[in-house]
């Protein structure tokens, strides 16, 4: 596994909500087969930074990105780019747990489905299971695959939720606080499985919890009112931050 | 690494973005089509109701002369209420012809008896109230102002012409061409009717006379009827179900009960008004209360349906933190749930509003189709509603009503437009996305 | 609090008229006497310091039927009736106490046949008109299907062009006099019932009835359309058709001569002279009945009755003459006979005319005196009542916060519960003392009524004002009486549907007494007549009913839907804003006016565009034409609803889907949809009940022809049509072909409750639960 291979580089990223400036300069660099934790305190604008990095702020009418994001190099703001592909490429797993009124196997399948990437019922059940396994789900659900997917557990639920995104193969995945609404046992799993997954992705997770960045992560990134402050090694962060704000942070005295 | 560039094209995206370009499409035609319709329908009705809004009349001096209306000469209400609209309507028509003849102007073919034929027979009417009103007017010569008749005011709304004129009986085209000069004079004038919405119901001899004053009124009461009753009954029973009710049987007959009620023809809501509010409890026929009774019945299953959804749309978290700081159930539904919902209940009971104004088919069944000419003086008295009005009018024999008819419509519109005003404001400030 | 001010207010307003005195004098009945009613009202307002009667249309039927219901000042004064009373109604009077009534012949009705002012004239005989319309005719000295399609067939001296007769539909008084004096005539004319009485078998009264009934039998290929509306709907399919000749009374030809060209009946033109003189064929007399026992009850009805039959209104040259009324010349004898109060012989039971009401002298001044209305004493003990509802909730509240302040006890509730617990306390006894009152009969000064409220009031709110303790649960007492309140307003549904099975059940059951159940759902054939003998089938009207719902759901799912979707996903806030209220004024508009344009509008488009020029039908009136306006009509229904359901789908669930790189359309189809699934089910459901249901769309859209047929270009009808028909006719009420409605609303109520129920089994399928 070679490493330090950027993904996404962000340059002087700005992000205005209306008149309200959301983002400002953030310059940062994600690598790939890496779990990037975003840290901060609340309305930082890590969530808003995390869901640049596929677009889906462009589902936002008064919001207004300005600055260069590019996932290989290739800029994803660039006229040419059809957001749909690029969130094909760049999955997300949203902070509540949000199964489609389906069957957790449609669950699982709606991704392939619709970018075509399966030939034949066979290799999308292929596909679906793989995913499954990935999320460590498969065991819990194989006999009611056709079960509704809003009937799991909540834990269960957010994990379909990752099957889902893997299914599309992509290349990111983007996570904003995945945990956040589960209980600790539902919440040591999921991190168990975003470690698994970064052999394959690279995983950006937002996450409120310190404790959780240090545990998942290689890298974090600490932002502060719109800021990236600090960006680094976990590690690093954590045991010897540089900034400030960012020490008050960790130790609990800011947030 | 893996995988093509974001740069590249490619076919299953490019045909599904054009798949959405069509879905997109499709939406708004689907709205382009709905405006279509209604611009197309207010159009028609616009046309054909702007003219009852303008009126035909004559303006000429008459001497109301004490030897005809007051024979006694003691000025006694008795004995000049005798005097009939016969006495006024023969005043009225000498008048005129001492005005024709003092203007100089030709009468043509028209001999000096057909010149009242030019005037409404409501005038005379007009004329007697105003003396009743005021005997000191006898003896003097005031200037009054005459509508002219249904055929002379066709004339200049298009209604009549030269041609139709000679076939018909009721108005010659000598009459016409006498009008004419009379406009010319300045007698003639056509200028705005405020009478189209105060006046009461005309008979058919007197399309020009006829007026919503009544309808608005009727109509108006039953609202009130309907809103006084409607709102807070379908919002306590929405509540009811939806927040307390246990979900058994029993609620489940009464789920299945409304959802049919909605949709049970609102013709069969007149059979059961006539059942029970007529032919049962003996409320007088004609009545807004009876109106609004019978429209509160068929308007409150519809609303308690939306209500209903709006109360579901609350998210349950809002709910659970009512509970949380130690509310009752009622308290979290009447201080958090409600106030919530607020929107979406008013847009359903707006909605419901709507149609019961509109309604019909019912209040045929219940006499509100009834000729009224004297204004209700509360919910108990006979009185007219809009739409009825309208059907009623679509029935007369006088081409004159159909003007009329149209011209209902659009004060109808008018307040329905009020009424989504008041909609549109609401939603406005309150809407919210979960 | 709000709900329960705004009760008290409305009680408050409505109550005090409950009882007064009518001083309105009320007429109803048919609709051709309808127009000559409201002239006289009219005049009789402005000249008699009487209040100006109330009248009514309805039908000459129910009008006689609401007469007879019973005596008093509930009831009705007088009925207008184009046809002679029948003896099931002077039964019906009997039985309700109504002992005496005045027959009063007004004058004549012509009856006329016009065409449009711009085509050729017509010289028509019964013969004729029996000739074109008739379904068989003698051919050769043989009955044979009658196949004429252009009056030149008929007749060489006639024009050569198509023949379409808009006739009466059988709900009206003057079918009966067109079936009398036309056909029936016109059929022996033409040698035909001599024919069709040799075909029949039985007896010679029984040949003669078959006969006549074979002479009534109309051909069902087009040429005779039946008009179930008024005058002005047959003046407008005239006024849409070049060919045709309707039928229309004297009074309303008169009024629209500009625009019609009337036929001559053999050689003889009507006018109200020709009539008057005897000379035209097709006339009817036209009466009114009133009940003399009213006259000392209504003030200014005897009067009222006079100046109708004097010379000035009733007579020739006189007012209605000029509105195309035919005098009666014996209308002399018929003012001196009410005048001596004879009252028409009702048979057995009836009193001797000799106690009816003599020809007193009961001048307007002499007026019995208004008896002194109930409705005050209500609204004082109303006042009285919401007095102390006040002061029991400020000295409740007051107290609460007192005994809070000066002890040191935990309070349960706070002081608005005590306050509303202690008002409750006191307004439930004083209402139910009002009740009671009510209840023994509201008689008595406002001081009895107010005592009766107050006294159990005052009781009840001391022993609540009382019981205030910090102990006290106030707000569990109060929680348990609004509970209740609520349950009661949910209930009321039920009890609706109740009132609405009850009413129908009974009617219904009637119906059946005479027609048999089988026959009427299982025919598929619907053709009321007059004098009995009827085939009401249900089965064309049901087909139509779904045909035109189904064409109109066909306009106003995808449009609607497509529309909500627009709407929700798409549009900008401020189109939304604006879109979404323009769209429901669809909905709004009185459906009246989607009548009027399916008339004049839809109807002909359609019918130039695209029936005739592909040949498959000739009617303006028609399924599409109905459907197409209904689905405009429905749209509403189907977009704002389901746009608030789609609305409120999560966010969370669209950007679920729109994070794995679904396009916006593909998460609208494959999630939002499916979520709003149930919702949209409702909202479809809702429309799909007003297409069902609607009534005045369907009258001047889809035409009043019972036949079963696929072609949506034709004319058919409705269930809701036939309930008004039926209803508001001029048949006599205890008819079956009256009765027929409430079968036929019994069968509509029962359908959509299938149908309702239905739907919610599948809305529960497909719920979701986001809780």
């Amino acid at each position: 596994m070679d490493i330090e291979t950027v993904k996404i580089k962000a340059d002087k990223v700005q992000v205005f909500y209306g008149e309200n400036h959301a983002i400002k300069d953030v310059d940062v660099n994600i690598l790939d087969k890496t779990v990037t934790a975003f840290i901060g305190p609340s309305g930082c604008g890590k969530s808003t930074f995390l869901r640049c990095l596929n677009r889906m702020n462009d589902t936002i009418p008064s919001c207004r990105v300005e600055g260069r994001i590019t996932l290989d190099d290739e800029d994803i703001y660039d006229p040419r780019v059809d957001p749909v592909q690029l969130r094909a490429k760049v999955g997300m797993v949203f902070q509540k747990p949000n199964p489609f009124p389906k069957s957790i196997y449609d669950n699982v399948a709606y991704g392939p489905r619709i970018h075509g990437l399966t030939r034949s019922k066979a290799e999308l059940d292929e596909v679906v299971e793989k995913s499954l396994r990935r999320a460590a789900l498969w065991n819990e659900v194989k006999d009611r695959l056709q079960a509704p997917g809003t009937g799991l557990s909540g834990g269960q639920q957010q994990r379909l939720c990752i099957a889902r995104a893997v299914a599309t193969e992509p290349e990111v995945l983007l996570m904003d606080e995945p945990c956040s609404a589960l209980d600790p046992i539902a919440t040591a799993q999921v991190e168990e499985l975003i470690d698994e997954l970064r052999t394959n992705f690279s995983v950006v997770i937002v996450t409120h919890s310190m404790q959780q960045a240090a545990r998942v992560s290689q890298k974090t990134a600490f932002f502060h009112l719109g800021n990236l402050v600090e960006y680094g090694e976990t590690t690093q962060i954590f045991t010897n931050p540089r900034d400030p704000r960012t020490e008050s942070y960790i130790t609990g005295r800011i947030g | 690494m893996s995988g093509k560039s974001l740069f590249a094209k490619d076919a299953r995206t490019a045909a599904r973005n054009r798949a959405e370009g069509r879905f997109r499409a499709y939406g708004f035609s689907a709205i382009v089509l709905a405006l279509l319709a209604l611009v197309w329908l207010l159009i028609s009705i616009l046309g054909a109701g702007a003219p009852a809004f303008r009126q035909t009349f004559l303006t000429f001096p008459v001497t109301l002369d004490a030897k005809l209306l007051d024979k006694s000469g003691s000025g006694d209400p008795a004995a000049l209420s005798k005097v009939t609209t016969t006495t006024y309507g023969k005043l009225i028509a000498k008048a005129l012809e001492a005005e024709i003849a003092a203007r100089g102007i030709e009468a043509g073919e028209v001999k000096a008896k057909e010149f009242a034929k030019m005037l409404s027979e409501e005038s005379s009417a007009t004329l007697r109230t105003m003396v009743l009103a005021d005997p000191t007017l006898i003896g003097q010569t005031i200037t009054f102002r005459a509508l002219a008749s249904g055929r002379i005011d066709g004339y200049y709304k298009g209604r009549v012409t030269m041609e139709s004129a000679a076939l018909d009986k009721n108005v010659s085209p000598a009459q016409l061409v006498l009008a004419d000069r009379l406009k010319d004079e300045g007698v003639l004038t056509i200028a705005f009717n405020p009478g189209f919405l105060t006046m009461p119901d005309a008979s058919d001899k007197r399309p020009e006379a006829a007026g919503l004053g009544i309808a608005i009124v009727g109509s108006f009461l039953m609202m009130a009827v309907v809103l006084v009753l409607s709102l807070p009954i379908g919002v306590a029973a929405s509540v009811y179900l939806e927040e307390f009710a246990p979900k058994n049987r029993w609620t489940d007959l009464i789920e299945v009960n409304i959802a049919n009620l909605a949709a049970v023809p609102s013709i069969v809501y007149g059979i059961l008004g006539l059942a029970i509010f007529i032919n049962f409890a003996g409320l007088p026929q004609s009545a807004p209360i009876v109106g609004g009774l019978v429209l509160t019945l068929m308007t409150l299953p519809r609303i308690i349906i939306p209500t209903r959804a709006a109360l579901k749309a609350v998210p349950p978290s809002i709910r659970d933190a009512a509970l949380g700081v130690g509310a009752s159930k009622l308290q979290t539904v009447f201080h958090h749930v409600l106030p919530l919902a607020m929107p979406g209940i008013l847009t359903g009971m707006i909605i419901g509003l709507a149609q019961a104004l509109g309604e019909t088919a019912p209040l045929l069944l219940i006499g509100m189709v009834a000729f009224v000419r004297d204004f209700p003086g509360g919910f108990f008295d006979p009185a007219a509603a809009l739409p009825v009005q309208v059907y009623n009018w679509t029935t007369r024999g006088d081409p004159g009503f159909v003007e009329r008819a149209s011209g209902a419509i659009i004060v109808l519109l008018a307040f329905l437009i009020l009424m989504n005003a008041v909609a549109i404001y609401l939603r406005r400030k309150f809407e919210r996305r979960w | 609090m709000t709900p329960r001010c705004l009760a008290l207010i409305a009680a408050a307003l409505l109550l005090p008229g409950a009882a007064s005195a009518r001083d309105q004098i009320q007429i109803a009945g048919s609709s051709t006497v309808l127009p000559y009613a409201t002239i006289v009202a009219e005049a009789f307002g402005e000249n008699r310091g009487f209040p100006t009667p109330v009248v009514e249309g309805g039908g000459s039927g129910a009008g006689r039927k609401k007469l007879c219901e019973g005596q008093g000042e509930a009831t009705l004064d007088i009925a207008n009736s184009s046809s002679p009373i029948k003896p099931s109604d002077i039964e019906l009077c009997r039985a309700n106490g109504v002992t005496a009534l005045m027959e009063v012949r007004i004058g004549y009705d012509g009856i006329v046949f016009a065409s449009r002012r711009e085509g050729p004239g017509f010289a028509l005989t019964p013969e004729l008109i029996w000739r074109a319309l008739a379904a068989r005719v003698p051919q050769d000295g043989a009955l044979a299907a009658n196949r004429a399609s252009r009056w030149s067939e008929i007749d060489a001296g006639l024009p050569d062009q198509p023949i379409t007769l808009f006739i009466p539909g059988t709900k009206h008084g003057s079918r009966e006099v067109f079936d009398q004096k036309v056909l029936e005539v016109g059929c022996a004319a033409a040698g035909a019932e001599a024919l069709f009485a040799a075909a029949a078998t039985g007896s010679e009264e029984d040949k003669a009835k078959a006969a006549t009934k074979a002479c009534l039998e109309l051909r069902t290929d087009g040429r005779s359309v039946d008009i179930d509306g008024d005058y002005a709907e047959t003046l407008a399919r005239v006024a849409a058709n070049p060919d045709a000749i309707g039928v229309f009374g004297l009074s309303f030809y008169e009024n629209n001569a500009d625009k019609l060209r009337v036929a001559t009946v053999e050689g003889v033109e009507p006018t109200v002279e020709t009539i008057a003189k005897g000379a035209y064929p097709v006339s009817r007399p036209l009466y009114f009945y009133v009940k003399p026992a009213h006259f000392d009850l209504v003030p200014g009805l005897r009067d009222y009755v006079l100046y109708f039959l004097s010379d000035e209104i009733a007579g020739p040259g006189g007012l209605l003459s000029g509105y195309g009324l035919v005098p009666d010349p014996a209308l002399a004898e018929t003012r001196a006979a009410v005048d001596a109060g004879r009252v028409l012989d009702m048979g057995e039971g009836a009193e001797p005319s000799a106690t009816t009401p003599a020809p007193a002298a009961s001048a307007p001044e002499a007026a019995p005196p208004v008896t002194e209305a109930g409705g005050r004493p209500i609204l004082i003990a109303l006042l009285a009542l919401a007095v102390l509802g006040a002061a029991a909730l400020v000295a409740g509240r007051q107290r609460a916060a007192q005994v809070r302040a000066a002890g040191t006890a935990i309070f349960h509730s706070v002081p608005a519960y005590h306050g509303a617990l202690v008002l409750l306390s006191a307004v439930l006894p004083g209402a139910l003392g009002l009740l009671a009152w009510g209840g023994v009969g509201p008689g008595g000064s406002p001081a009895l009524a107010v005592s009766a409220t107050l006294l159990p009031g005052l009781a009840g709110g001391a022993y609540g004002y009382a019981r205030i303790s910090p102990d006290l649960r106030a707000r569990t007492a109060v929680e348990r009486v609004v509970m209740a309140a609520l349950i009661g307003c949910s209930l009321i549904a039920v009890l609706t549907t109740a009132g609405i099975f009850a009413s129908l059940v009974v009617e219904a059951g009637h119906f059946f007494k005479l027609y048999p159940a089988a026959d009427f759902f299982f025919s598929t054939t619907w053709n009321p007549q007059f004098r009995g003998g009827s085939s009401l089938g249900i089965w064309p009207l049901i087909w139509g009913t779904f045909y035109v719902s189904f064409i109109a759901l066909l306009v106003a799912v995808p449009v609607g839907l497509m529309s909500a979707i627009y709407l929700a996903e798409y549009a900008s806030k401020r189109t939304r804003a604006w879109v979404k209220p323009a769209i429901e004024i669809l909905a709004g508009i009185p459906t009246i006016v989607y009548g009027l344009f399916a008339l004049i509008t839809v109807g002909p488009l359609l019918r130039d565009w695209f029936a005739q020029p592909l040949g498959i039908g000739s009617s303006s009136s028609s399924v599409m034409t109905a459907g197409l306006v209904m689905g405009i009509m429905v749209i509403p229904f189907v977009s704002s609803l389901s746009d608030d359901i789609i609305n409120a789908v999560p966010q969370s669930l669209r950007d679920g889907s729109l994070g794995l790189g679904a396009t916006p359309s593909e998460t609208v189809r494959q999630v939002v949809l499916p979520a709003a699934l149930p919702g949209i089910v409702g909202a479809v459901l809702l429309a799909a009940s007003r297409a069902i249901g609607e009534t005045m769309i369907v009258v001047m859209g889809a035409g009043a022809a019972a036949k079963l047929s696929l072609n949506p270009f034709e004319a058919m009808t409705t269930v809701t049509v036939k309930i008004v028909s039926q209803l508001t006719g001029d048949t006599e009420f205890a008819s079956p072909e009256t009765l027929v409605a409430f079968a036929l609303g019994l069968t509509l109520f029962l359908v959509t409750l299938g149908l309702n129920v239905l739907a919610l089994v599948i809305v529960r399928k497909y719920r979701e639960q986001y809780e």
